[in-house]
């Protein structure tokens, strides 16, 4: 699975500053936006698409890793935008840990297989105490991206 | 009662497959039961099928099948309330998906 090549160096966001989840949410979308993933109009649906999501179980699935998902029909390809909070925040996890690591994924029904390949992708990263160690890690986007290219030569 | 070891192949046949929301509820359906339950797809490694981050990582599309095997004195129980929830796919409470 090429994971890294579905994620722009632009799109990792490692100094999230949100101390909860909805602010977080709320601030990468904003920064999808920003860097033309998304357009204006798409905003506040896919916000509140996520939020939904969450309310239906956390995505915080453990080990300080969240992938907030949806399907979204206004998207022709797979967005995956990284957030980095750097001290942690409550996702309601899982296993009640904070979560410093974020892939939230956008997919087109259409691309169903590739969100589930995304999704084996980064809870096998997360699962992986010597992957998920490195992912804690990561400071800068460009750390990201070259942990994600090492961690797919593993897989 | 005695310890029992079980397994079957279940086909994944709702639309968007085994993707986070059917294995939390996968996984809470297989933690109702005291018994061991392992999930494999297409002979890979076997994970725990009472862990959510272990289970995401066997994400199987639609048309795939995974091996659940379960051991424990309640096996028989807890195959037949996991092959309902997979062969229903994965529905809760008339949810689509």
């Amino acid at each position: 699975m090429q994971f890294s090549k579905l994620v722009k160096k632009k799109n990792v966001f490692s100094d999230l500053a949100s101390p909860e989840r909805e602010g977080l949410l709320r601030e990468m979308v904003t920064k999808l936006r920003e860097n033309e993933e998304l357009t204006e109009a798409d905003v506040e649906p896919v916000y509140e698409a996520l939020l939904e999501r969450e309310r239906l179980g956390s995505t915080g699935i453990g080990k300080g890793v969240a992938i907030p998902h949806i399907r979204y029909e206004g998207v022709d390809h797979v967005v995956v935008g990284v957030g980095r909070s750097a001290n942690g925040l409550d996702f309601s996890a899982v296993d009640g840990e904070p979560v410093k690591v974020v892939f939230l994924i956008i997919a087109p029904p259409a691309k169903n297989d590739e969100y589930l390949s995304a999704l084996r992708w980064v809870t096998m990263a997360a699962r992986d105490d010597y992957n998920n160690k490195l992912l804690q890690g990561a400071r800068t986007p460009t750390e990201f991206v070259e942990l994600f290219r090492d961690i797919e030569e593993t897989m | 009662m005695k310890d029992e070891s079980l397994e079957r192949d279940l086909e994944i046949v709702n639309e968007y497959g085994l993707h986070l929301r059917p294995a939390g509820r996968f996984v809470k359906v297989a933690s109702r039961f005291a018994s061991e339950v392992r999930v494999s797809v297409d002979g890979g490694e076997e994970v725990d099928g009472k862990s959510l981050l272990a289970l995401a990582t066997q994400a199987a599309e639609k048309g795939r099948t995974i091996r659940v095997r379960v051991r424990g004195a309640d096996a028989r129980e807890a195959l037949e309330a996991l092959t309902r929830l997979v062969a229903g796919g994965f529905a809760e409470s008339g949810e689509e998906e």
